[in-house]
């Protein structure tokens, strides 16, 4: 009986430690996703340095910086004296976060998106904790609008092209399985992902020409990393491909791809438009 | 005339003195033995005369060409060294160790007339019976043999064509005992006749006077004295060349010098002393 | 006496001669490569591949992808995992002459982890330095670190005009521990994609090669390789020691430079197609060592056709166990390679 009151407690301790109680004066945000959903809360100046992913809008681009996400140090974050930490769940060490709340500032993880509802709760969080509930409701009706009109594109469509999804192409290539943002973005969109592994794997080259992907799906430092669009479909394993015998080659953003931000709507509708162009 | 000479060698490394002014010769023929304490110049003096260094003044010579003029190969065929100590941490036969020895052989000498060298030479220093054996597992007796053979094939001469061959040995018999010096050194002077000149430097007085035509005595980079063992041999430049106490006698029934040394006088009672 | 020795058998009971062992171990490189032309993601019938390899040998393209994939995919990949095993393991036996010791290995001298450098800047640095991009860039790069690497620990190794073969594998400690953690530092200051793609570069593969890398790389593996072949005799020499073979008249100092550059070009030109694969060319020269003895002359070639069989055999497990992804080679490599190594050495041990 204790241990339950015990349980209680902690959780409404927890519930009021989440939501009600936290200072946002001074905020550094850890993910480029939280970034972007901040500055349409129109809050951006709560926030006193963000994360290396955290590129969208341009205007972050002023903020100072914390370094790379998953590599974040107590010291370099706590020297901006926040009243809070807002991070993604990639976002790390856990130790580091660890030690940043032991020096009593608090940290909030919210997990990295993956879906709509995930989009919207990350949303719907952050105007409370914010205070901006109007702009918030704002926002989700925003983005359930423009995924309603993603939904009628791809409804449009009776064909669902076969997607294979490049994260890097220096030497192999590295692609998207199950489980990854580039999966559910590609399934959004009213496309296939081709590869049934989960996590990003190397896939075997003649794999690619077997799986016959009709596009092929990467993000822009890919391409700026080969050199050139050319580069890439010139290699064997997507020549061979129909999406490299015609040239069907999408390149996006990627943030703007695998952020899964307050732009998810219109991203699935360019997504899906692209997609199913025909060549 | 056919010699390996070294004429009034000079040299210094790091600013001391390791050779000074020396003056050697071995012709074919005979073993010269080079003797001396540590750190006398001897290793020094016999890498000159392998080729292997080159003296800051004087000059080594074969046959009245310098070494220096000689190409490495040629140089290869007409004296071989054998090392101190040559070991391997390779699965190596005995039979691919003889075979290394014919590399300077390669264009002078058809496949035929090498394998016969290596085996001759081989059955010279008595290791036939080890060519199948694996180096690493030789003892250091039987190694140091296969060495001498190696070295022998080295400069066997199959085409009979009456040029003088030398052998240098730096310290053939430091690690073998009593039995496998004598056979080391008996072998070594069983192939003089073939037009074979032998420099050893030794580090047993005794053995270098029981086996040497002739002996050349070093300390601290000059020449002591050279000569016959007898002549070497004396109490007064070996007890000073060496900084010890040795007694040096004749032995009675060889004529050889002996070298003893000087152990702690006998005890004497003082009391019996005073009386 | 000497009748007896002129008699006696040419040291007979001894090993297998040179012919048996180079004709059969070509005969293994060959069934490598038609097992692992036969295998693959694409499940393709002899007759096709038949077919495919008929009408490239002919010039004509194949119409059908699924034939392509013969001759654009699986066979310039599977001439790489030949020609890269064989330079490994051909300058991992030419190391270990050559430094007396049966442990070195081509990434000694600073090759390998030079190249792992070079790679790495390119994959991290891409992103601030536009000219640093392209699909040529990478494998650029790495053959840059890795022949540098090598012509310094070569440099630091002189002194007085002669190497210092314990000196120069200290240099090669140092070179490599520097350039590991150059390597590091770029890893720390590396994104998610980045350090995705540098790990699978670190771990090895040979899937990144269409005709047109392979082309770029292949002249020097080539001609390294066969050098090296060739060094059999003066190594031979090496193995009793340096002095040995200055005094047979080998001209030691230019065999060190000799096989030092051609180590390191070779190796680099390797390792800048497929990455860093470990345990090629330490154990490959082994195995053949206690089957043939340390004889160079035939323990050169040997370990070649050895490594090149070794290879694709680990790429075409590499390729066709999880498929349709793919396991990267350097980790298949030195998971076989490992027990297996212990084993050898562990037999070794009872036999003694």
């Amino acid at each position: 009986m204790p241990i339950v009151l015990m349980w209680v407690l902690l959780a409404c301790a927890w519930a009021v430690h989440a939501d009600g109680a936290l200072d946002t004066q001074r905020v550094v945000v850890a993910g480029g996703g939280l970034t972007a959903t901040l500055y349409a809360l129109g809050v951006e100046d709560h926030i006193v340095a963000v994360d290396s992913s955290s590129r969208w809008p341009p205007a972050t681009a002023e903020k100072p910086q914390v370094g790379y996400m998953r590599a974040l140090t107590a010291e370099g974050v706590l020297s901006l004296s926040p009243t809070l930490v807002l991070a993604s769940g990639e976002a790390g060490p856990a130790s580091v976060l660890h030690l940043i709340e032991a020096a009593g500032v608090p940290v909030r993880q919210l997990p990295a998106p993956r879906s709509a509802a995930d989009v919207r709760t990350t949303i719907h969080t952050l105007a409370r904790l914010f205070e901006r509930p109007a702009r918030g409701c704002e926002l989700i009706e925003h983005l359930d609008a423009a995924l309603a009109q993603a939904r009628d594109i791809v409804a449009g469509y009776d064909e669902h092209p076969r997607v294979l999804f490049v994260l890097s192409a220096d030497g192999q290539l590295l692609t998207a399985g199950r489980d990854t943002a580039a999966h559910a973005m590609i399934e959004l969109a009213g496309g296939r992902n081709i590869t049934d592994y989960t996590g990003y794997k190397p896939l075997t080259p003649e794999a690619a020409v077997e799986l016959a992907p009709d596009v092929i799906l990467t993000g822009d430092h890919v391409i700026v990393a080969m050199g050139s669009r050319q580069a890439l479909l010139a290699k064997p394993a997507l020549a061979l491909t129909p999406a490299g015998r015609h040239g069907r080659l999408l390149v996006m953003d990627s943030l703007r791809l695998l952020g899964f931000g307050p732009r998810l709507g219109e991203t699935v509708a360019r997504l899906a438009r692209q997609l199913h162009e025909q060549p | 005339m056919s010699c390996l000479s070294a004429d009034k060698l000079t040299l210094a490394r790091a600013n001391r003195r390791v050779l000074q002014d020396v003056s050697l010769r071995v012709t074919p023929g005979e073993v010269v033995a080079l003797v001396g304490p540590n750190g006398a110049g001897k290793s020094t003096l016999l890498r000159c005369l392998s080729g292997e260094l080159t003296a800051d003044a004087g000059c080594c010579s074969l046959d009245g060409t310098a070494l220096r003029a000689f190409k490495a190969h040629d140089l290869a065929r007409r004296r071989a060294v054998l090392p101190q100590d040559a070991d391997t941490r390779f699965p190596l036969m005995v039979a691919d160790v003889m075979a290394m020895a014919r590399a300077p052989w390669r264009r002078q000498a058809t496949p035929q007339h090498n394998q016969r060298a290596v085996r001759a030479a081989a059955a010279a220093a008595g290791v036939v019976e080890l060519m199948a054996r694996d180096f690493r597992r030789l003892s250091g007796g039987e190694r140091q043999r296969v060495q001498l053979a190696r070295v022998l094939a080295q400069i066997w001469d199959t085409h009979w064509d009456g040029q003088s061959r030398y052998l240098l040995l730096d310290e053939p018999t430091s690690s073998l005992d009593v039995g496998h010096q004598q056979r080391l050194l008996r072998v070594v002077r069983e192939v003089l006749p073939m037009g074979i000149g032998v420099l050893a430097v030794l580090h047993d007085l005794n053995l270098a006077a029981a086996f040497a035509d002739r002996m050349y005595l070093l300390a601290a980079g000059r020449l002591v004295t050279q000569g016959a063992p007898t002549a070497v041999i004396q109490a007064g430049p070996i007890n000073s060349a060496y900084g010890a106490e040795l007694d040096v006698r004749t032995d009675a029934h060889s004529g050889r010098p002996l070298v003893l040394p000087a152990g702690r006088a006998p005890y004497q009672s003082p009391l019996s002393g005073s009386s | 006496m000497s009748s007896t020795v002129l008699s006696a058998p040419d040291v007979a009971p001894r090993r297998l001669t040179p012919l048996l062992v180079l004709g059969g171990l070509t005969m293994a490189l060959a069934a490598s490569v038609v097992v692992g032309l036969f295998s693959g993601a694409v499940s393709l019938t002899p007759g096709q591949v038949g077919t495919a390899l008929v009408a490239w040998l002919s010039g004509s393209e194949a119409s059908d992808p699924m034939l392509a994939v013969i001759t654009a995919i699986r066979l310039p990949r599977l001439l790489l995992a030949v020609l890269v095993g064989s330079v490994l393991a051909v300058a991992g036996a030419a190391m270990q002459g050559l430094f007396r010791n049966p442990l070195a290995d081509p990434g000694l001298i600073g090759v390998s982890s030079g190249a792992g450098l070079g790679a790495v800047s390119v994959i991290v640095l891409g992103n601030w330095l536009p000219f640093l991009n392209g699909p040529l860039a990478l494998p650029l790069a790495a053959a840059l670190g890795g022949l540098l690497a090598t012509i310094i620990v070569y440099r630091l190794g002189q002194s007085a005009g002669a190497t210092d073969v314990a000196t120069l594998l200290l240099a090669g400690i140092a070179i490599n521990a520097i350039a590991g953690a150059g390597t590091g530092l770029l890893t720390y200051f590396s994104n998610d994609s980045e350090l995705r793609s540098l790990t699978f570069w670190l771990m090895g593969s040979v899937a990144g090669s269409g005709w047109q890398q392979l082309l770029l790389a292949a002249p020097f593996m080539l001609v390294c390789g066969l050098a090296l072949c060739l060094l059999g005799r003066p190594l031979n020499a090496f193995l009793l020691g340096e002095d040995v073979a200055l005094h047979l008249g080998y001209p030691v100092e230019r065999i060190k430079a000799v096989t030092v550059l051609l180590c390191g070009v070779a190796v680099g030109a390797a390792v800048s197609m497929t990455g860093v694969i470990g345990f090629v060319g330490l154990v490959v020269p082994h195995v053949v060592r206690l089957i043939i003895g340390a004889d160079h002359r035939l323990l050169l070639p040997a370990s070649a056709l050895l490594g090149g069989a070794g290879l694709v055999v680990a790429d075409t497990a590499a390729r066709t166990l999880v498929s349709p992804a793919e396991l990267p080679i350097g980790i298949l490599t030195t998971l076989l390679g490992g027990p297996f190594f212990l084993f050898l050495l562990l037999q070794n041990r009872y036999r003694q």
